[in-house]
């Protein structure tokens, strides 16, 4: 598999959101047991966020465009 | 609900695994894989969520609201970074065909078979609460829903009227069906295609039968997710909508952290990730795949646990909310097939684990023991299979024994949860040598294994033991006030450590030890050649296998096209191009830039870059191209280093063994030189005694003739007289040169060395040995011009030479008509002084001895000495030590010697 550094940036970009909305302090502001839509807000962020950065993923995976023959040849990170 | 109803259909659901196993292993060995599908690779990772996530998550939900979330959540952050951790994990994995996580640890720290005993170890420990979880969790709900219990999901065991207890037999059962699904053959290949298609299948099972209960749940109970909240707010469960209920986040922070770790470190997650993984390309789409696998299995978690806390009023073990709900509501299908969702969530974990367990058991523990103890002779024996299969199988039943036992004696109590998370704070231990085993090239082989036994014994110290202690197994004053009452080391409040949870204290603690003792060990510790080779393997893995081009270098050899291009780079694109078509076209062949480079290539490729860059640099160019880095650059300087280290030692020591022969054969030389010193001493105290002998005696003799016989005739005494006066003399003589001889050699002479007039000592000598000559009847011509240069030289021992030369020449001139010439003559700076006579001359071969000590060639009748075999010797001294020159030759007008020395001119 070919591994581009586009995708390294991409991954940790994301994982840097995950780690922002996961972890305290952010967290305090949502944990709260208020109904949102019918729904805990605490449980509508988190999950919201989370299916969120599985889109991030997925976004980032798609094959990119194949790349000239000659960088392909060069290939590497 | 029928007991025998629920067997029979548990069993008729194991068997169709089976059939899909089966099924799975066919179609591989067809070559039409099942499993070489993204798909399937994905819902097998899904193996993670087991009856901890299908009952389990609920009862914490109903216990502490949406505690349950950051187990799922840490997986998902690691998937995230995937293009980092995992294809990098599973890359290895492919190059060195690694079998499982001990594997890939003792790979990593220079195939250590130690450490990989360590790591199955620490497995094998590990994973038994997470077995026992399953267990347990099968065994209540088996109860449940066979209505052995009250829907409260307390009470005995169904079989325990027939004195067995549910929990052994479902343990034997998954021992059984493990043994059948993972230890059938032994796979040339690592993988094992039909159980991946049968956890596949498991995966989809579970999901859909929680999706079922939740969908239940949330909309045939109630009208809708803001239905059920909005009634659960009415029924003042409110805190249940939180993470947390204003007690801090330190619990969540800490599950999020484990639950990453685990994801990576828990061995069948590795094992189905890694390992078992079919083509990288599969991780583009399982890497969000299985996060949302794990979004959707956690949806309705919250749902049903309010559901759950609604329909029972709050009492009831809350674990098993997934069953009872519907039990509760007369969906008694529904609950079976809850049950069966559960069963499969239980056994895909069991059955995984066990596989993986079991390959470390035997590959890392016993196989490694039975070769290094020589308890079974592996050479000799042919065919292993058949031992490996024992050893997998009795691996398993004792792995489930294990698991059952610790269920028995130390789970009782505990939340499926609880136990749960004891296994993954195990499987964290594993996560600072892999992680650090994969992006640091200095972790070493002490250092990871120092960290993991230190982490697993504080791991053993802050959670297992406790967990005995709670059940009875230990006196609980352990917990409450420490081993033998030291508070200090209470293991839940660790060193004083208060007011965390038990999980976050311990993680801390085994952290701490794990990390500390594997970043400074490594740091103090000298890699060996192993360790750096694989760790270098390890860190630059994309480095040997990212390319296209190194791929093929990997396999061994470069294609002349890589060598054209390298080139190309350096001495330019046309030249390169031309000069390897006509290397080709000389060869009688077409240019192919695919086809592997022989010598002949490599050979023209680095002569046509020695032009452009030297030759050093063509040959690291060059190098670099063809082998492709099986080790890196550094990594290959550092092995020579070592190895001209290692030269440089030896080359110091032959150098030194040489010195010291030099030194031996000097002092060999030294020895031989003392010797013949000795000898020479002996020698001269030999004939120094003889020629002193030689005159006493013929003096003593005539002494008592005169004494013996008083009426000697007149003549006659005066002859004897004579004899016995010359005798003194010559004895006189002999002692006198003897000293003066000693004090030649010791230095020990007075010199007075001045301007000189050779012609008074000339005339002198000859004055001096008058008698001798008017005696010997020999003529002596004094041949010296009138006025002579002044030369520099004491006047006596001037004399001294002369007075020797001309008594050896007159002693030694036999010859009737005897003829003594003295000669003097100037030439360069010197005066050259000659005292010829023409007796019978010296022979060549004693030329060189008659200026030695006592050297005598006495050709007289008498064989008596003429001299005293000094007088020459002293001379040559004298003529050295003024600056001259001494010799003997022949008598230019006849026969005879001549006598010639030089002394420099003032």
């Amino acid at each position: 598999m070919k591994r581009t550094g586009r995708k390294n940036e991409w991954s940790l970009t994301l994982f840097a959101v995950g780690v922002m909305v996961f972890f305290p302090p952010l967290m305090n502001l949502f944990d709260k047991p208020t109904l949102v839509l019918g729904v805990p807000l605490a449980y509508l962020v988190l999950f919201g966020a989370w299916g969120v950065i599985i889109a991030g993923i997925w976004l980032g995976v798609r094959p990119s465009a194949p790349p000239p023959s000659k960088t392909a040849r060069d290939g590497g990170e | 609900m029928q007991g025998g109803l629920v067997a029979l259909v548990s069993v008729a659901y194991l068997g169709m695994l089976f059939a899909i196993a089966s099924f799975g292993d066919r179609r591989a060995e067809q070559g039409r894989s099942l499993t070489n599908n993204p798909y399937i690779y994905a819902l097998s990772i899904a193996v993670f969520c087991t009856s901890w996530t299908f009952y389990g998550s609920v009862g914490l939900a109903a216990r502490s609201g949406l505690d349950f979330l950051p187990i799922y959540l840490g997986p998902t952050l690691v998937f995230v970074v995937w293009p980092v951790v995992w294809v990098k994990i599973i890359r290895i994995c492919k190059v060195n065909r690694i079998t499982s996580i001990a594997d890939f640890i003792s790979s990593r720290f220079g195939k250590s078979s130690r450490l990989g005993g360590l790591v199955a170890l620490i497995a094998v420990i590990g994973t038994t609460p997470y077995i026992s979880l399953q267990l347990k969790s099968v065994a209540t709900s088996f109860e449940i829903i066979t209505g052995t219990v009250g829907a409260d999901g307390w009470g005995l065991g169904a079989l325990g009227a027939f004195g067995l207890d549910t929990t052994f037999v479902i343990a034997l059962a998954l021992a059984v069906f493990s043994i059948l699904f993972g230890t059938r053959h032994i796979d040339a290949s690592e993988h094992h295609e039909g159980i991946v298609a049968a956890i596949a299948f498991e995966s989809i099972v579970k999901l859909f039968a929680f999706l079922a209960v939740g969908f239940f749940v949330t909309f045939g109970i109630y009208d809708g997710f803001s239905d059920l909240f909005h009634k659960a707010r009415d029924a003042g469960l409110q805190k249940l909508f939180t993470v947390s209920d204003g007690g801090g986040y330190a619990d969540w922070v800490t599950m999020i952290l484990l639950s990453m770790l685990a994801i990576i470190c828990l061995p069948r997650q590795f094992y189905i990730t890694a390992v078992e993984n079919a083509d990288e390309n599969h991780l583009r789409k399982a890497v969000w795949l299985f996060p949302l696998y794990l979004l959707a299995i956690n949806v309705f978690v919250l749902p049903i646990a309010l559901g759950g806390h609604m329909a029972f009023g709050g009492t009831g073990n809350a674990d098993m909310f997934v069953l009872t709900v519907p039990i509760h509501h007369g969906q008694e299908t529904l609950a079976l097939f809850a049950f069966i969702g559960g069963l499969s969530a239980a056994t895909s974990m069991v059955i995984v684990a066990a596989i993986a367990l079991s390959t470390m058991v035997c590959n890392n523990i016993v196989v490694p023991l039975l070769v290094n103890r020589r308890w079974v002779d592996l050479e000799r024996q042919g065919d292993l299979t058949g031992l490996l299969l024992t050893i997998r199988r009795t691996a398993i039943v004792g792995v489930l024994i294990l698991g059952y036992g610790y269920y028995r004696f130390a789970s009782g109590s505990y939340s499926l949860v609880t136990i749960g998370l004891v296994s993954f704070a195990a499987a964290a231990q594993f996560a600072p040598a892999i992680i650090g085993g994969i992006f640091w090239k200095g972790a070493s082989l002490k250092g990871a294994m120092t960290g993991l036994a230190l982490g697993a014994a504080m791991w053993a110290y802050t959670l297992l033991l406790p967990s005995f202690a709670q059940s009875g197994w230990l006196p609980i004053r352990f917990l409450d006030y420490g081993p033998f009452g030291i508070e200090f080391l209470r293991p839940y409040a660790l060193f004083g450590m208060e007011g965390f949870g038990t999980l976050s204290h311990a993680l801390f603690w085994s952290m701490l030890v794990n990390i500390g003792a594997f970043v400074i060990v490594s740091l103090l510790d000298r890699q060996s050649t192993i360790e750096r080779i694989q760790g270098a393997l390890f860190v630059d893995v994309f480095e040997h296998t990212e390319d296209l081009r190194d791929e093929r270098f990997w396999r061994g050899s470069a294609t002349v096209g890589a060598l054209r291009d390298l080139t190309g780079r350096f001495v330019g694109e046309d030249r390169a191009t031309t000069a390897f078509q006509s290397f080709a076209l000389a060869q009688g062949r077409e240019l192919a830039p695919d086809s592997a480079a022989d010598s002949r290539w490599l050979d023209l490729a680095e002569k046509m870059l020695s032009g452009a860059v030297g030759s050093a640099t063509a040959r690291v160019m060059i190098g670099s191209v063809v082998k492709g880095g099986i080790v890196r650059l550094d990594e290959m300087y550092k092995i020579l280093d070592e190895t001209s280290q290692a030269i440089r030692y030896s080359r110091m020591l032959e150098t030194k063994s040489r010195e010291l022969e030099d030194t031996t054969q000097q002092l060999q030389s030294a020895n031989e030189r003392l010797k013949e010193l000795d000898s020479l001493k002996d020698d001269f105290l030999n004939t120094i005694s003889h020629e002193l002998r030689t005159p006493l005696t013929s003096i003593r003799a005539f002494s008592e003739i005169l004494t013996d016989t008083p009426d000697i005739e007149s003549g006659q005494r005066t002859h004897f007289l004579d004899v016995i006066r010359t005798e003194s003399e010559r004895l006189t003589r002999l002692i006198d040169q003897v000293l003066d001889l000693a004090k030649l050699e010791a230095g020990q002479m007075e010199w007075s060395v001045e301007a000189v007039d050779p012609c008074p000592s000339v005339k002198g000598a000859v004055a001096a040995m008058d008698a001798l000559i008017r005696e010997r009847k020999v003529a002596v011509i004094l041949d010296v011009p009138k006025s002579l240069p002044k030369v520099r030289a004491d006047r006596d021992q001037l004399m001294q030479v002369m007075i020797n030369l001309l008594s050896n020449a007159v002693k030694f001139c036999r010859n009737p008509n005897g003829e003594v010439r003295i000669e003097a003559d100037v030439r360069d700076g010197f005066l050259s002084i000659s005292v010829t006579d023409n007796g019978d001359g010296i022979p060549p071969e004693h030329r060189d001895g008659v200026f030695e000590k006592f050297h005598q060639f006495n050709r007289g009748s008498d064989r008596m000495p003429r001299g005293t075999g000094l007088g020459l010797a002293i001379c040559r001294h004298i003529v050295t030590y003024l600056g001259g020159d001494i010799r003997v030759g022949d008598n230019p007008k006849g026969s005879g010697a001549r006598f010639t020395f030089t002394l420099p001119t003032a």
